[in-house]
């Protein structure tokens, strides 16, 4: 009850008209970005050009865009978007309730934590793969070592840069991203003669959602919401994680795992449900601690302190206003998301109308500037088209890029987690089964890996048992 | 099928490699782990994986299972795209500027995607490059170069 006039306080301070025009405008340039490739994160680009902006929209383009070849681009792009919003809104609901003791469990999280999280992320990269998971381990195993190119974060030397100063840095996730994906469907397309027909063949489809899309998503929704929001607590990776779990928890819980991989719905409202929903819990550990754990709470505490906030545990009971203004800002900033993308969704399907032979060219200019503008070096754009080359190979070959991008984006943690674990148990990880939360992340793993295993004895046993 | 085999030998290969780079860097030891300790574990996993996939792939190989593998129609235009854009960022982007190279890479591009008119392709890129120079740079405030233009 105290939460409600909390919240209805906050919702005050959010809805003078100067906030609101903040807030609108803020949304409006995130979504103007977001929609150009290389730019930023977007669903519609994932789901309508096979290009994540980022990693965490690796996982919409595996069902996305197959939803959009056959004509349901709009049913992906509204999924998406109603997914997000819903889980906003679960977000911001739990940060209200649960702020506080969940900050107090994030910082529990400790190097020996992280390698079993990360552990349970990895054992899951056979499910992101439709082909032979053998290929996707390798690619995985293929992501970890690319992870380390570069400086070594520990002694500080370079690590298989070869003497090229466009791997000093290692290798970029933007431009990996990019190259794996879109720069590699790209060349894919071109090879298979798609000039002149568009990127969808199939009759276009409803604009939005139907009835039975929803109550396929209704529990992906639910279940990415939940992901998302514990997941999103955690400093570094785990936002990033949440999508990839919510992807392959569906596919695990799915009674048809083989849709999977060719437009199920389930596909995109779940990791898009995490991805937003991360985004809220992400605010947890700076409100209630002053610990950013991503780049934007970074940029935002520095913005706070600026003006004379300090985010922290008095926070709230020294500027109540700004606890609550930010928490009903996020509730009307997911609210406006969703009114300003319901209508373009018509303008997207639009877009698969195109010819090829028009698209690809603006696809790969908006590729090359988006990755040039991330740190104005041409060298980054190189390496995206000499990974798109990969990426086109590796597909020919049926080697999948989800599990290398996956790989790519946990390998730095899982490296300073494993070197900070060995040195603060002198060598001896077996201290990882004495810890709780690691034995229960390990258990979590176990029970993904086996229990589909069980469930074929099981039915093998039952099987046996009627044919006697 | 053989070069699914020459892929994995590649991979095999590779692991090698860079797991003997791992160990130059220097491995350390459990308490103290080296700058080579986390990407040999890597290359090792790399090295094994491939190894237990060529062994497979021998396997099938003998019961004449066959993978399919094909270059599409227009794989030469794959090569040619790849080798214009190589060239128009290296080359030409930081000296031409944003405004000229992209406009001379676009016409090249359009025409690899069968618009069959140079008239057309060189219309529709310097169309696309001026709404992109006001959508990034006027709009977005993104800094592409100038190159001889100053602009």
């Amino acid at each position: 009850m105290e939460s409600l006039h909390h919240l209805i306080f906050g919702l005050g301070i959010a809805l003078i008209p100067q906030n609101i025009v903040y807030c609108f405008l803020g949304v409006l340039y995130g979504t103007l970005t977001g929609v150009l490739p290389g730019f930023g994160p977007s669903a519609a680009i994932a789901i309508l050009v096979n290009i994540p902006g980022e990693a965490a929209s690796v996982v919409t383009c595996l069902d996305g865009y197959q939803m959009a070849k056959q004509g349901r681009a709009g049913p992906a792009i509204g999924i998406a978007a109603f997914g997000s919003f819903i889980a906003g809104i679960i977000g911001v609901i739990g940060l209200m309730a649960l702020g506080p003791p969940l900050a107090d469990f994030a910082l529990k999280f400790g190097p020996l934590e992280f390698i079993c999280l990360i552990i349970l992320g990895l054992s899951m990269v056979s499910l992101l793969s439709t082909g032979s998971t053998i290929k996707a381990l390798i690619m995985a195993a293929f992501g970890l070592f690319l992870g380390t190119i570069g400086v070594d974060p520990e002694y500080g030397g370079f690590r298989f840069t070869f003497g090229l100063t466009v791997l000093s840095d290692g290798v970029g996730l933007i431009p990996a991203v990019m190259g794996l994906f879109g720069i590699s469907e790209i060349l894919l397309n071109v090879e298979a003669g798609e000039g002149a027909s568009s990127i969808v063949q199939a009759k276009i489809q409803n604009m939005l959602p139907s009835f039975k899309d929803w109550m396929e998503s209704k529990w992906a929704i639910l279940r990415g919401s939940l992901i998302g929001f514990f997941l999103g607590l955690l400093p570094g990776g785990g936002a990033m994680l949440a999508s990839f779990v919510s992807y392959t928890v569906e596919k695990k819980f799915s009674k048809h795992p083989e849709r999977f991989g060719h437009g199920a719905i389930e596909g995109v409202a779940g990791p898009e449900s995490a991805n937003n929903a991360a985004a809220q819990s992400a605010f947890i550990p700076l409100l209630t601690l002053g610990l950013p754990s991503n780049t934007v709470t970074a940029i935002l505490l520095g913005a706070l302190m600026i003006h004379g906030v300090i985010p922290g545990p008095v926070l709230i009971s020294q500027n109540p206003e700004i606890f609550w203004g930010v928490i009903a800002s996020m509730i009307l900033g997911n609210a406006m998301l969703l009114v300003l993308n319901l209508p373009l969704i018509p303008l997207w399907v639009k877009v698969l109308r195109i010819p090829y032979s028009y698209l690809f060219p603006l696809i790969l200019l908006f590729c090359v500037v988006g990755v040039y503008t991330i740190a104005n070096n041409p060298a980054d754009v190189i390496v995206m088209l000499v990974l798109g080359v990969i990426g086109y190979g590796l597909r020919k070959l049926r080697y999948e890029p989800a599990p290398l991008v996956l790989a790519l984006v946990l390998g730095p943690l899982f490296e300073r987690s494993v070197i900070q674990g060995l040195k603060i148990t002198y060598g001896n990880l077996w201290m990882l089964f004495t810890r709780p939360i690691c034995l229960g992340l390990l258990f979590i793993t176990v029970l993904f890996l086996f229990i589909p295993y069980l469930m074929k004895f099981k039915q093998k046993a039952v099987d046996s048992g009627f044919k006697e | 099928m053989v070069i699914d085999l020459i892929t994995t030998i590649i991979f095999v290969s590779f692991a090698f490699v860079m797991t003997v780079q791992s160990v130059k860097l220097g491995l350390g030891t459990w308490e103290e782990p080296g700058p080579g300790f986390f990407p040999a574990f890597t290359t090792i996993v790399i090295g094994t994986l491939s190894l237990v996939h060529l062994i497979s792939q021998v396997r099938r190989s003998r019961t004449k299972e066959k993978t399919e593998f094909d270059l599409g129609p227009q794989w030469v235009k794959v090569f040619g795209l790849m080798v214009i854009t190589f060239l128009y960022i290296q080359f030409l982007w930081d000296k031409l500027g944003y405004l000229i190279s992209t406009t001379i890479w676009l016409v090249f591009v359009f025409k690899l995607g069968n618009i069959q008119s140079w008239k057309k392709c060189l219309i529709i890129s310097v169309g696309i490059v001026i709404i992109s120079y006001i959508l990034f740079v006027k709009v977005g405030q993104c800094f592409l170069p100038k190159g001889i233009l100053g602009f």
